[in-house]
């Protein structure tokens, strides 16, 4: 699905990424945690195509496809997927509208027909339901006026409509109250499936009770140092991350 | 010699120009006639001037002779209600006066004239419409002007919304997309006690078209007047709007829309002058400006010395596209009654780039990601206009604007 490289990527000529390798493949569910400032969010936005990033040395492939080239929208194309952290607020642009117009473009970059109104209706109907948003919040204006728990149920309620291979969830979890985050989860977990995958991205082993991954890694200093199952990110809750970083000041 | 060095622009436009074929009274011509002798072009120095310079009417080449004549049928945008037809400033053959519409004239009337380009207009007038509107039924007339030769077009309008009455007008400007012709109109609209008026007006003229416009609106009391502006395309689009609100328990709404690019330079001026008490006005005027664009703006609310509890609300919001379009904003309040309610606001920024990667990361296209955004800016201008016809056709040249 995805495979990263030994990826080096500076922010105003400070480095973030310092040799990040990581490998995802279909079917499967990564956590990556790490204490503040680690470069996760920086993974995020490199993945989906923020251009203030300057990409020093490595490599991404994305399904085939060398990801670094591609710009956001062809990337979106190809199936990538962004949860975003801070959901924007964009007034007068119907949630609905836009989603229409993105799943129409996305159909047409692969050179399939347009929706009809009547399936695209539908859809949303359905994908509404699995994150419990409700139906006249799907046809507001992006996320105008929305509460944090409501702007991230409309971020997996969009990947829901999209459908993307592989979604990454940039710290979805942050400012949610326990309900929220259960219905945040069951929405991801409700579109697993063999044929894509996803990335979570977390401070907290908080969301992890209820999105199981497959694998936790450690994000430290731009690298990850420590790749486990998910009693790795108990431990991590348990024991915090000092001493992940003394552990790997002594190696 | 010594003529072409005392000669005024205003004297070289003339040249070019025929004089009106309508009635015109001798003291009206003389008054006109002297206002245009002492004027020349504005420049920079006056003040309502500053950002606009006309020098470039001058270098138009006006063919007197347009034809009057179309082939083509009207642009039009209503598809209900009754329409004149007005072909490079002269009106269709076979239109005929009908209750409520007046086109044919015994002498033209002179109104005031408040600025050289007024006297200009009474001078070298190409057509004259007089509209009346006398009962509650809502009826709607539009005038369509179309442009298609290299002209000078000269309207002169009269809206007359009587006592009680209901009405609609839409001014339809739609010229050749290369167009090269100065419209230069004056519109003086009455709005009766408990009348309720709405003038839509669109500016969709040539590239290189000028096109200046005057209106001179006087509200009586109880009344209602709405006056939409879309300046969608040209050279050069000025249009000075002054209402008069001269009795009390009035209601005044102006919006405007506009979207500029290439050398497109769009003054628009406003003033509402609330004389009496108890009054609103709301003004919304909003645009996107691309390319070497340049707006203008300048909105001028007076509420005088007796007129109390005024709300008067006022916003200009423009959107640059380029780094190489201008905007020069200026809201202006005069109060001098202490209790009333008035705001204004004036924004110039450039697209929320966040925003626009939220929708490339969805999937949009950049450029369908800008387009979706500047439709959103400019729709809840649209949303302030109540007909559907005019709000969808706008709409829809906001679209076209961006696929070009």
């Amino acid at each position: 699905m995805i495979e990263i490289k030994n990826l080096h990527a500076n922010i105003e000529g400070k480095e973030i990424l310092k040799g990040l390798t990581l490998t995802v493949k279909a079917g499967e569910v990564h956590a990556i945690m790490g204490p503040n400032g680690a470069g996760k969010s920086t993974l995020a936005s490199i993945l989906a195509g923020r251009e203030e990033y300057e990409i020093t040395s490595g490599e991404v492939t994305f399904e085939g496809a060398d990801l670094l080239e591609l710009s956001t929208e062809e990337r979106a194309h190809l199936g990538l997927f962004l949860a975003f952290q801070y959901p924007v607020e964009i007034p007068g642009v119907s949630n609905v509208n836009f989603l229409r117009t993105a799943i129409n473009e996305i159909r047409e970059a692969k050179g399939e027909d347009s929706i009809s109104a009547k399936e695209f209706m539908a859809m949303v109907r359905e994908k509404s339901k699995i994150v419990e948003l409700d139906s006249k919040l799907a046809s507001r204006s992006v996320n105008e006026g929305f509460s944090g728990g409501e702007k991230k149920r409309n971020e997996i309620f969009q990947m829901a409509m999209l459908n993307p291979k592989l979604a990454v969830l940039d710290e979805t979890d942050s400012g949610l109250d326990i309900d929220a985050l259960r219905i945040v989860a069951k929405g991801v977990n409700t579109l697993k499936s063999a044929d894509n995958a996803s990335i979570v991205i977390t401070h907290y082993q908080r969301l992890l009770d209820y999105i199981v991954p497959d694998f936790v890694h450690v994000l430290h200093d731009g690298k990850i140092v420590k790749t486990g199952n998910k009693e790795l990110a108990l431990e991590l809750e348990e024991k915090g991350y000092d001493w992940i970083k003394e552990e790997t000041q002594v190696g | 010699m010594e003529d072409l060095l005392t000669q005024t622009k205003f004297d070289r436009l003339r040249t070019q120009l025929n004089e009106t074929a309508l009635p015109l009274t001798e003291v009206a011509k003389q008054r006109a006639q002297s206002l245009l002798e002492i004027s020349d072009f504005p420049t920079r120095k006056n003040e309502a001037w500053k950002y606009t310079n006309v020098n470039g009417l001058n270098k138009l080449l006006l063919n007197a002779s347009a034809s009057k004549s179309n082939n083509k049928p009207a642009n039009t945008i209503s598809n209900n209600g009754r329409k004149v037809h007005i072909i490079n400033g002269h009106i269709a053959e076979g239109q005929t006066d009908t209750p409520g519409i007046k086109t044919s004239w015994d002498s033209l009337p002179e109104r005031y004239t408040e600025s050289p380009f007024d006297a200009l207009n009474l001078l070298y007038c190409s057509c004259a419409v007089e509209l009346t509107f006398d009962d509650s039924e809502n009826k709607s007339i539009e005038l369509v002007f179309d442009n298609n030769h290299n002209t000078a077009i000269f309207p002169r309008l009269f809206i007359n919304c009587k006592k009680g009455a209901k009405g609609t007008v839409i001014l339809n400007f739609q010229g050749a997309e290369n167009n090269a012709s100065f419209i230069n109109a004056s519109t003086y609209i009455d709005v009766g006690e408990n009348a309720n008026l709405s003038i839509h007006k669109i500016q969709k003229n040539g590239n290189d078209t000028f096109d200046l416009q005057r209106e001179y609106v006087n509200q009586a009391a109880n009344s209602s007047f709405t006056m939409n502006t879309f300046p969608l395309s040209g050279r050069l689009t000025r249009n000075d709007l002054l209402i008069n609100v001269n009795g009390s328990n009035c209601e005044t709404f102006m919006n405007g829309a506009y979207t500029l690019k290439g050398k497109s330079h769009c003054d628009n001026h406003t003033t509402v002058d609330h004389k009496v008490a108890n009054c609103y006005s709301k003004e919304l005027y909003k645009g996107v400006i691309d390319e070497r664009a340049t707006n203008v703006f300048n909105g001028k609310v007076f509420v005088r010395k007796d007129a109390q509890k005024i709300n008067a609300f006022q916003s200009n919001a423009n959107i640059l596209l380029s780094e190489t379009g201008t905007v020069n904003s200026k809201p202006e309040l005069e109060i001098y009654a202490d209790d009333v309610k008035c705001s204004h606001g004036s924004t110039t920024g450039q697209l929320d780039e966040e925003a626009v990667f939220y929708l490339r990361s969805r999937g949009l296209t950049e450029k369908s990601a800008k387009e979706l955004l500047v439709k959103a800016f400019l729709g809840e201008v649209l949303e302030e206009v109540d007909n559907e016809e005019v709000s969808s056709y706008v709409g829809t040249q906001i679209e076209l604007h961006f696929s070009k």
